[in-house]
């Protein structure tokens, strides 16, 4: 009796801190991933860290709901990806707003950034562009090195679906970058 | 025009898809076309730069620890998400409670209405209950419903919270809730506990909560019954 009761207090602490451990490490190990989701999307460090962590906040909810602790890090994509679309979302419409009421603050002259700043908003511009499904594709394969089969775990779709998107988006982008090109050289 | 006609074969090759057939042909007669493959291979090798260059960032080390430490300040409700730590929980409960009542003497008992109410036993059913508020299937076999325990209001309201059926007294339910204090708090040892000593099943059994049945006083109507014919809602004038 004595024994049993000995070891169920320490069950008990050992239940509740073991989880709470699990998910500490959780967040260690894909914090990065989920900072660089969002900030390949929101393109400002703390908006990006904003985002991860209000993924991190839903994700504390709901992590009894994940049945194995490597489908963690495809949530966590999941999770930000979408946040981060929203909240990137809401800030165009803001901004669109702010530009229309005359309100906002002056946009940034692209003729006086440097060619460096100027190649990559132009860049980014056509990423932007591009569908969601097939964003996140290129974004995900460009991220830490992943290989199609990483992507596919994350996004949980067939390798061959990563295949086919990823190249229909390095497609549009060399079609779209070569007519931003072929424009700018015209004007 | 034959180079339009040939875009999308052209940018699918600077993507990486192999091109044969009419477009090879043309792609290898076609200055222009070759330039505009070489500009596309170069931008997409940007694309490539840019992304790997803008997305190496890590997650500051403030924000690890801005993460970590909510989720320690946050009040656990891990007990309430996992079901097999919550049963583990109550299980440790139940035979702790189980000790603490092999320890000392047994708890007063206050005379209070509550607990003489809980330890009364069930009446059997006036004649005018019967025949009023009864179903049909108690009222088939008597003499069942008066031998055998009804089952208690509490073991319902229990069971639709999703709680484990164990009933006890309002004594037992306080000790309980101390008891799980003192775990949580961790100020509950081995050395607090009683030493073992043998006991029988039936020093451990509990009475299970029975609660009388609420004898409806008879009332007899002046009037018309109620339900009659005659009987109609008050109109608004």
């Amino acid at each position: 009796m004595n024994e049993a009761a000995g070891h169920f207090p320490g069950m008990l602490v050992s239940a509740d801190e073991l989880l709470e451990r699990e998910f500490e490490d959780a967040v260690r190990t894909s914090a990065d991933l989920a900072v660089r989701v969002a900030f390949s999307i929101l393109r400002r460090r703390e908006d990006a860290e904003e985002i991860a962590q209000e993924a991190y906040a839903r994700a504390y909810r709901r992590f009894r709901d994940l049945p194995e602790p490597q489908q963690f890090r495809a949530w966590m994509v999941r999770v930000t990806w979408r946040l981060a679309i929203d909240r990137w979302r809401a800030d165009r419409r803001r901004s669109a707003r702010e530009q229309a009421a005359g309100e906002g603050t002056p946009g940034i002259d692209v003729e006086e950034e440097a060619v460096r700043a100027e190649r990559s908003a132009r860049l980014w511009k056509a990423i932007e562009a591009l569908p969601d499904k097939l964003r996140s594709v290129l974004i995900l394969s460009a991220l830490e090195g992943h290989d199609i089969r990483e992507v596919a775990q994350l996004l949980e779709i067939p390798e061959g679906t990563v295949k086919s998107r990823l190249f229909l988006a390095r497609k549009g982008l060399a079609e779209s970058l070569s007519c931003l090109v072929n424009d700018s050289a015209k004007r | 025009m034959s180079c339009e006609r040939f875009r999308e074969a052209i940018a699918g090759h600077a993507a990486g898809e192999d091109i044969s057939g009419a477009a090879a042909a043309h792609l290898t007669s076609c200055e222009s076309c070759t330039a505009r493959l070489e500009t596309q291979r170069q931008l997409l090798a940007d694309v490539d730069e840019e992304l790997a260059r803008t997305l190496s960032l890590s997650a500051s080390p403030e924000f690890v620890a801005r993460i970590t430490s909510s989720v320690s300040a946050t009040p656990s409700r891990w007990l309430g998400w996992r079901p097999a730590a919550a049963w583990i929980g109550l299980a440790a409960a139940a035979a702790i409670a189980v000790a603490a009542f092999l320890r000392g003497p047994a708890p007063a008992v206050s005379p209070g209405p509550r607990q003489s109410a809980v330890a009364a036993p069930a009446p059997a059913p006036t004649p005018a209950v019967a025949e009023k508020g009864a179903p049909p299937q108690t009222e088939r076999h008597p003499a069942v419903r008066r031998s055998e325990p009804r089952p208690s209001r509490h073991l319902a309201a229990t069971r639709s919270v999703q709680e484990p059926p164990v009933i006890v007294n309002p004594d037992q339910a306080r000790a309980i809730a101390r008891l799980r204090e003192l775990v949580n708090a961790g100020r509950l040892t081995d050395k607090m506990l009683p030493p073992e000593r043998p006991h029988d099943a039936a020093e451990l059994a509990v009475a299970p909560l029975e609660i009388p049945e609420i004898k409806m006083p008879d009332v007899e109507f002046a009037g018309r019954p109620p339900g009659s014919a005659g009987e109609q809602e008050p109109k608004e004038h």
